[in-house]
């Protein structure tokens, strides 16, 4: 029978220690697939013209507080460099791309580029997942055209292998509601439906204010019906929070759960970093897309 | 998502009338009988219910367990779950309360003062908005013996209709928050499938406090 004693300090029996939870292992096997993945999505946005940035994964944690980032600070390692610094491990790609392209982009015309790497989080999105994901992104910096958002939402169902729902809403929505609702009945009455989960489409017609959001959805509809994926509109009222401005959109392989990818349109990020630039993009996660396989 | 929403139930004192309340509205709950027997998952009326620990149904619900459930605004300020939260129920409503034992000193002027709690996060929180430096201890229930017997002079919790502050001989010293129940929806099931999360949120529409009669004090 097993001691208390054994129970608490673990028995002889006990194998060498694992890896934290959250963390993994990828031995030849998976690398080379994980590689081929990689190498796919990258040659993918390459012939579309994005350039890759490589950054850091040590920042000073200043630069980034929550409103600048869809991740909260206590999601983020923070620690405390040997001269006093404090420090943030990299949990979130966008903040970073804008803060380290703004100086060098104030005055450029349209930019593309993607990124790869590791984000590091204190804890798993949800239960059994990762703490550490590979992560493959894309950004169309200067360009505020719907074209543009098109562009990204084309290029984040290729890259995730198509045959997907696309699930979008729009982050501006939830404040134009508010700020409408006190001089427009109509208006007053969506954001109530908002607030309820539900808000649909045809309910933005008619109002005039929002009626441009209605005829937005209906060239996303087309846009995302000729890649063979699956649009779903669905306006969260919280959609507002973090750095998205424009659409918001989340990825799911057929039959999953689990978005592999996630974007939108953030015009008022590159600006916080002193450029004055509008931003759309999407970020993939290369272990979802494995697993979905 | 082909098979049925599944939506998460606490057990404890907001069932009965829960369930009574879901009934009305049309739904095919599970009834009596069905809560005699000890199972916990029933498949009824094109849903699929399932009864949990109160505090167990945001976390059910959040990671996807549960496509939708009913949680107290207690659980949920503790929890901070994120989840899709459309309205309050008209269901079992009470008050979160600071409580204090009897003939104690104010909470700001206590030197090192001490409460008790089953919402230790929540607590924290709201002491340090507060202004005051409190040690929480978090306690799993009948939280009103801390302030009896002498381990907490202060403690935080639910007053539905105040008889057990009048047994014990406390003082209900002001209302934290007014607690009702809330229907919460996983994100991802809302994200995927929203035209039915708008139909279940339509159907328990009858039970939802207007929102200009939800009454939330917390303040800071």
């Amino acid at each position: 029978m097993l001691q208390r004693r054994d129970v608490e300090r673990g028995t002889e029996a006990t194998p060498a220690l694992p890896f934290p939870a959250g963390v993994r292992v990828l031995l030849p096997d998976e690398a080379a697939r994980r590689r081929a993945v990689e190498g796919r999505i990258v040659t993918l946005l390459e012939s579309f013209g994005y350039r890759e940035v490589i950054l850091p994964i040590l920042d000073f944690a200043g630069c980034y507080d929550d409103r600048g980032s869809s991740v909260p600070n206590r999601s983020s390692y923070r620690l405390v460099d040997r001269d006093g610094e404090l420090l943030t491990l990299r949990s979130d790609f966008t903040p970073m791309v804008a803060r380290a392209l703004a100086p060098a982009l104030a005055t450029a015309a349209r930019t593309r580029v993607l990124y790869r790497g590791d984000v590091v989080r204190c804890e798993s999105a949800r239960l059994g997942g990762s703490r550490e994901y590979f992560q493959i992104g894309a950004e169309l910096i200067g360009d505020a055209s719907f074209d543009a958002d098109l562009e990204i939402a084309r290029l984040a169902i290729a890259a995730a292998g198509g045959d997907v729902t696309f699930s979008c809403g729009d982050a501006a929505l939830p404040p134009l509601l508010e700020s409408e609702a006190a001089r427009d009945r109509n208006a007053s009455g969506l954001l109530a439906k908002l607030r309820r989960g539900t808000l649909e489409v045809s309910d933005l017609e008619t109002c005039s204010v929002t009626a441009p959001v209605a005829s937005r959805f209906t060239s996303l509809a087309a846009e995302v019906a000729a890649t063979g994926s699956r649009l779903v509109v669905v306006f969260d009222p919280d959609d507002a929070g973090g750095y998205y401005s424009g659409i918001r959109f989340r990825i799911y392989p057929r039959g999953s759960n689990i978005p592999v990818a996630r974007g939108g349109r953030y015009d008022a990020l590159y600006p916080k970093y002193g450029a004055d630039l509008p931003a759309v993009g999407f970020t993939l996660s290369v272990d979802g897309l494995e697993v979905a396989k | 998502m082909s098979r049925p929403l599944r939506i998460a139930l606490p057990k404890g004192r907001l069932l009965e009338p829960l369930l009574e309340r879901l009934r009305a509205a049309g739904f095919d709950a599970p009834a009596g009988a069905d809560l005699a027997s000890r199972r916990l998952v029933f498949d009824r009326g094109g849903f699929e219910w399932i009864l949990v620990k109160d505090a167990d149904v945001p976390v059910y619900v959040e990671q996807g367990a549960a496509d939708a459930g009913v949680a107290g605004l207690d659980q949920l300020l503790e929890q901070t779950p994120d989840v899709l939260e459309p309205f309050a129920l008209d269901v079992g409503r009470c008050r979160l309360m600071l409580i204090a034992a009897k003939g104690v000193a104010p909470l700001a002027s206590l030197t090192r003062p001490v409460v008790a709690t089953k919402y230790p996060r929540f607590t924290r929180g709201w002491l340090l908005r507060r202004r005051v430096s409190a040690e929480v201890v978090a306690l799993a229930g009948s939280v009103e013996l801390a302030a009896v017997l002498g381990l907490a002079p202060y403690i935080v919790d639910l007053v539905e209709t105040g008889t057990t502050i009048r047994v014990h001989e406390l003082e209900a010293v002001e209302t934290i928050a007014e607690i009702a129940p809330r229907l919460i929806v996983n994100r991802e099931s809302f994200r995927l499938a929203p035209a039915r999360v708008r139909e279940l949120v339509s159907l328990v529409a009858s039970l939802a406090i207007p929102e200009n009669q939800e009454a939330v004090v917390c303040e800071s």
